[in-house]
């Protein structure tokens, strides 16, 4: 096989051992990006100490990330870093044949992953081909053989609405080269009893290569949903090609390039979907989107976060007795946390309560050019001296000095910040996203009648969040009564040992599980929420 | 015998044939030797020279030949040394040959093989579709994105309306439509701050400040700012309505962007001293009758506006918006 080149990051950082109990598969996350998934990650990584992790890291490019942002526990015997866009292609080009019959099974495979319930039979090819990734259908025989060119020509006339071959031939090539990469990696991984990984996409596609290389149980936990995150990216990204003329545009249809990216995305998440033998959400809607994108309701179940709840206990009595006027948004300085409706809404809470303050305790390093137009936001609004960009901190710092735990975020799954801001007596005002409606107003009846810990804000309402905001930081008992259903919320509902326990049961029927030696397709999901 | 000789043997036998001519006695004898010499000499020397010119200078052979035959016999002398200079000329100083490496195509031919989009029909309107949460988000995908292309003053408060839609999908793409459409508009007030303190011609500052006005009415006019935002957005139009306005007065369209900023904050007497203005410094009555008929409403002044409106059908310069309401108060008169 030709191995594709990868770039690693510094061997530094790297940690190497012969073998660990479970790998955890993580994209774009702990330890180099500090945020909820990172966090929690560092949570079960130290709440597990008697297994040995190996921590396999997959990023966009070394550039992008900057040092370790979490001190590596002691049981994480293993890191390794790779990177996919600092890919180098060091195949050898030369002229290759192809194989027609692996070729046509590669079409039916996507006709599989276009329409899986029309075409179920077609399920277990992904098993068949992924074996054959390192030999007959390496990557140079994607690149260089013929009867790739002709696949793709097929593809092209068959279904293709962009008039640009060209586009279409480089996008498919660009937007494939990843699976040799993850393929490579899959092979030369150290032996492991479990893997784990946080997300679908390229770390769940991993996931799947795994699975079927090495025949030993794969765990999904997913925060947010990655395909439906990618997805909205993807139908806003500025990068992707259009070059339908207006006879051929129709309003109503998304441009065949992004439509392609956005079934690699479904297709790569349908397979780890398929690999999974434990798939665990949040949260019950998400567990439900799972089940509507492909993951068999049998192997789903929800495990709620948990925090550590006599860590941030300790705070309470740190309070002034007077609520500070302070509302904060904890959390990385990025589009998908919506700052800039924190900072509209603070316009109309100034105006209203003078004295209020707004600060943003996140890095702003992720999204440079964001936190840019934050700044001017700030700046134009008139708001200078009254909204606080503070960086990365510690919570045990700030939350003994803030009024109300502020969530922007236009998505979000179940956020930690606002399990500890209650843990540490801190009441929360959040959009309506994720579980956030059940973290602040209950799930049940049973939780429902500890009352509301804050309000729910519809997403991109400034003035819905600031009026929320003014009700609590005006009035003390409201606020005492949402503080103090939060405490209540989370000491019943959220320990962190409620979630270990989950987790111990997850990872001891894994590790139980004895080796499968030729790894079977799992059976194709036939999901009543799909057509 | 090398070809390079064979040019010198003839340069030598013409120079004797022409010595020939120069002692010139015994008359046709001596012409006809003439003759024949340089005939030699020229048959001679037109192949040596065809021969020893590069190689690009050979072709078409014959008529090459023909041309050096012809310059060799019909200029005694001068034509055979003329040759022996070109062939000295071209090997000691060759033309350097850059190899191109380019070679002639012909234009190909497109053809626009793709697969046409697949034709959707619908009953249903646009907005119906996006509203009913029933529909499956795959057809309501494709009437947002149908709206993504529509002017942002008719698509914002149908966006706005989608961000609390049931389903996570529509709302985000709703939110990043909006977020888009104000993104370009507030990149372009960041633009423009930053050049206007480095702007020392008064015309330049008046035309940055103007534009700033212009983006900031944009986002009221579009509908991308609410509330207290709104208000401030208002006063930003205020301020640098006042401030381009301080340094020229003279602009119509500035006392109209002025009045409306105050139309839309209710201080109806300062929008209407604005409009007066505007009409003052050259806007057409005309353009300014809709405005002032909409403060005679806020002023329950229904004879000015029914006036107004009156005045603007007979100039018959109603808008299609507008004549439903002028025919309205026209009926009600």
């Amino acid at each position: 096989m030709a191995a594709p080149g990868m770039a690693t990051k510094a061997a530094a950082d790297e940690r190497r051992a012969d073998s660990a109990d479970v790998a955890l598969l993580l994209e774009g996350t702990f330890p180099y990006v500090a945020g909820g998934v990172s966090s929690w990650v560092n949570q079960i990584i130290r709440g597990f100490p008697d297994l040995r992790f190996a921590v396999i890291f997959i990023g966009s490019r070394s550039s992008d990330y900057g040092a370790i942002k979490y001190a590596l526990p002691d049981n994480v015997v293993h890191l390794e870093n790779h990177y996919l866009h600092d890919y180098i292609d060091s195949t050898v080009i030369e002229e290759l044949p192809g194989d027609r019959g692996l070729f046509d099974k590669v079409d039916r495979m996507h006709e599989y992953f276009r329409a899986p319930l029309s075409h179920p039979e077609s399920a277990g090819l992904f098993t068949e081909l992924s074996d054959q990734l390192g030999s007959s259908l390496d990557h140079r025989q994607f690149l260089y053989s013929g009867e790739a060119w002709e696949f793709i020509r097929k593809m092209y006339r068959r279904f293709c609405t962009d008039p640009s071959f060209v586009d279409y031939f480089w996008t498919v090539r660009t937007m494939h080269t990843p699976i040799w990469v993850l393929s490579g990696i899959a092979d030369r991984l150290l032996p492991v009893r479990v893997f784990h990984t946080i997300s679908t996409g390229y770390a769940g596609f991993l996931g799947a290569l795994c699975k079927r290389r090495h025949g030993k149980p794969l765990i999904l936990s997913e925060h947010g949903i990655y395909t439906k995150e990618r997805k909205i990216d993807l139908f806003s990204a500025q990068w992707i090609a259009d070059n339908r003329t207006v006879f051929q545009r129709d309003t109503t249809e998304v441009s065949y390039f992004r439509q392609m990216w956005i079934r690699f995305f479904e297709a790569l998440g349908r397979a780890c979907y398929d690999a999974s033998d434990s798939i665990i959400a949040l949260y019950e809607t998400n567990r439900l989107r799972q089940v509507a994108d492909g993951a068999d309701p049998a192997r789903t179940r929800n495990i709620p976060n948990g925090i550590n709840l006599p860590a941030f206990a300790a705070l309470r009595p740190l309070r002034p007795a007077a609520t500070p006027p302070v509302l904060c948004l904890i959390g990385r300085v990025v589009p998908i946390k919506d700052v800039k409706t924190f900072v509209r809404a603070m316009r109309t809470v100034v105006n209203r309560l003078p004295e209020a303050e707004a600060w943003i305790a996140g890095p702003e390093d992720e999204d440079k050019s964001y936190a840019e137009e934050c700044h001017n936001l700030v700046e134009g609004l008139g708001l200078t001296g009254k909204v606080k960009f503070l960086g990365f901190q510690k919570l045990p710092n700030l939350l003994p000095k803030i009024g109300l735990v502020v969530l922007s975020s236009i998505s979000e799954a179940l956020p930690l910040v606002l399990l500890e801001g209650y843990a540490a007596g801190v009441p929360a005002v959040s959009t309506d996203v994720g579980s956030c409606r059940q973290l602040i107003y209950g799930l049940d009846e049973e939780d429902k009648a500890l009352g509301a810990s804050g309000r729910v804000v519809g997403i991109a309402d400034p003035q819905g969040l600031a009026e929320a905001a003014i009700e609590l930081l005006s009035d003390q008992d409201k606020w005492n009564a949402a503080a103090r259903a939060g405490m209540a919320r989370v000491e019943k509902y959220y320990a962190q040992d409620r979630m270990f326990a989950s987790y111990r049961e997850v990872y001891e029927s894994a590790l139980s599980t004895p080796p499968s030696g030729s790894p079977e397709a799992a059976p194709a999901t036939a999901c009543p929420h799909r057509d | 015998m090398s070809w390079l000789k064979a040019a010198w043997i003839a340069a030598l036998i013409e120079l004797g044939a022409t010595a020939l001519l120069v002692d010139f006695r015994n008359g046709t004898g001596e012409v006809l030797l003439f003759l024949a010499m340089h005939l030699a000499a020229s048959v001679l020397a037109a192949p040596a020279a065809l021969l020893l010119f590069p190689p690009h200078y050979r072709t078409p052979r014959p008529q090459v030949l023909a041309l050096l035959f012809s310059f060799a016999f019909f200029i005694p002398l001068l034509g055979i040394l003329g040759l022996l200079a070109a062939l000295a000329i071209t090997r000691l100083l060759p033309l350097e040959r850059v190899s191109q490496p380019f070679a002639e195509v012909k234009p190909p031919e497109y053809v626009l093989s793709i697969r046409d989009p697949e034709v959707h029909f619908r009953a249903a309107g646009l907005r119906a579709t996006l509203l009913d949460p029933a529909l499956p988000v795959e057809l309501r995908m494709r009437s947002l994105i149908a709206l993504q292309n529509m002017p942002t003053r008719i698509a914002a408060p149908m966006l706005r309306r989608l961000l609390g839609d049931p389903s996570d999908d529509i709302r985000l793409v709703a939110y990043g439509i909006l977020d888009q459409k104000e993104k370009i508009i507030n990149g372009q007030i960041q633009e423009d701050l930053s050049t206007l303190p480095g702007l020392a011609d008064a015309d330049a500052r008046v035309n940055t400040l103007r534009h700033l006005a212009e983006l900031h009415w944009e986002l009221i006019y579009a509908g991308l700012v609410q509330g207290d935002v709104r208000t401030y957005t208002l006063e930003q139009v205020l301020k640098y309505t006042g401030d381009a306005l301080a340094l020229s007065d003279a602009e119509p369209g500035l006392w109209l962007l002025r009045g409306r900023a105050l139309h839309a904050c209710r201080e109806l007497d300062g929008a209407a001293d604005a409009y007066a203005r505007a009409i003052e410094r050259g806007l057409s009555e005309v353009r300014a009758l809709p405005y002032l008929a909409e403060i005679a409403f806020d002023r329950h002044d229904f004879a000015t506006l029914r006036r107004h409106l009156g005045r603007l059908s007979r100039e018959g310069q109603t808008s299609p918006g507008i004549v439903p309401l002028a025919r309205y108060w026209s009926e009600a008169a």
